[in-house]
């Protein structure tokens, strides 16, 4: 995927505003610096099987961004991910080195394919080229509630570390714990 | 008209965790409109201030976008499937 490097950024190739939930209390946007947060309780089940796959689809797609969706059940505070779906990455050229953005084209056509096999969307991943597995300001902003984004960091083309967050109810990401 | 309306995962804390929920209108507005009056917390979400659906909400009719259709007003017919869809967006 993106491979017509030629394309300017157009100026309306913005995803929409993110999704502002509850009372987006701006108060507690001052984060620990350095220190994660770890979601007591929430779980991304994902099999080392899943994570090579996702490794594959960065690697891929180095030196741009790859993203997709996170399939599976949910059990409780529990995500199980049963299998990940790889979305094409809807910015356009150069964007792609810093930004993904998935459709709501792209997401409707997996929630109808997913929902005959019973599985729901349990978040996304997406990879950081040349960049850490931290979520950055506008993956923040962006967000939208529940889902798990997976971030798969890609150092000169060889995908390091998976790592999983999802948001508080003050819009602030929390590191998830993953398990095999 | 009796239509089904499918939950995003994002938003079933707001219908007791329900996937489906079933809605009446002739229009997707009023389906959506009397849907939110059932879920009233969800009410936020789906729209702004100003009562406006926000941008990156999207609804669809079958597999169709209501953008490509008669938005807010494209009628309904019973056992239609409306959809709520989010984008998603994110980066470095
Ligand atoms: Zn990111």
């Amino acid at each position: 995927m993106g491979s017509n490097c030629h394309d300017k950024t157009r100026a309306n190739d913005h995803p929409p505003t993110g999704w502002r939930a509850g009372d987006n209390n701006k108060n507690n946007k001052n984060k620990d610096k350095g220190k994660d947060k770890v979601k007591v309780g929430w779980v991304l089940k994902i099999s080392l099987e899943t994570i090579e796959e996702i490794k594959n689809e960065a690697a891929r797609a180095y030196p741009y961004e790859c993203c997709g969706a996170l399939i599976g059940v949910l059990d409780g505070d529990v995500r199980d991910v049963k299998e990940i779906l790889p979305i094409g990455n809807e910015r356009k050229g150069e964007a792609q080195r810093r930004r993904f953005l998935i459709t709501a084209e792209e997401l409707a056509k997996v929630e109808i394919k997913i929902a005959k096999k019973g599985l729901d969307i349990l978040g996304f991943y997406h990879s950081h080229p040349d960049h850490p597995s931290r979520p950055s300001k506008y993956d923040e902003d962006f967000a939208l509630p529940f889902y798990s984004y997976a971030i798969i960091s890609v150092e000169k083309g060889k995908p390091t570390e998976l790592t999983s967050w999802v948001l508080d109810e003050n819009r602030i990401f929390i590191s998830e714990e993953l398990r095999s | 008209m009796a239509i089904t309306l499918l939950i995003p995962t994002a938003l079933r804390n707001f219908t007791d965790g329900k996937k489906e929920v079933q809605a009446e209108g002739k229009t997707v507005g009023e389906a959506v409109d009397n849907f939110a009056n059932v879920y009233p917390d969800i009410k936020r979400h789906l729209y702004d201030e100003k009562g406006v659906l926000r941008a990156f909400i999207n609804i669809f009719v079958g597999e169709t976008n209501i953008k490509n259709l008669q938005g807010l007003d494209t009628p309904l017919k019973d056992g239609d499937t409306v959809m709520l869809v989010p984008a998603i967006a994110g980066g470095k």
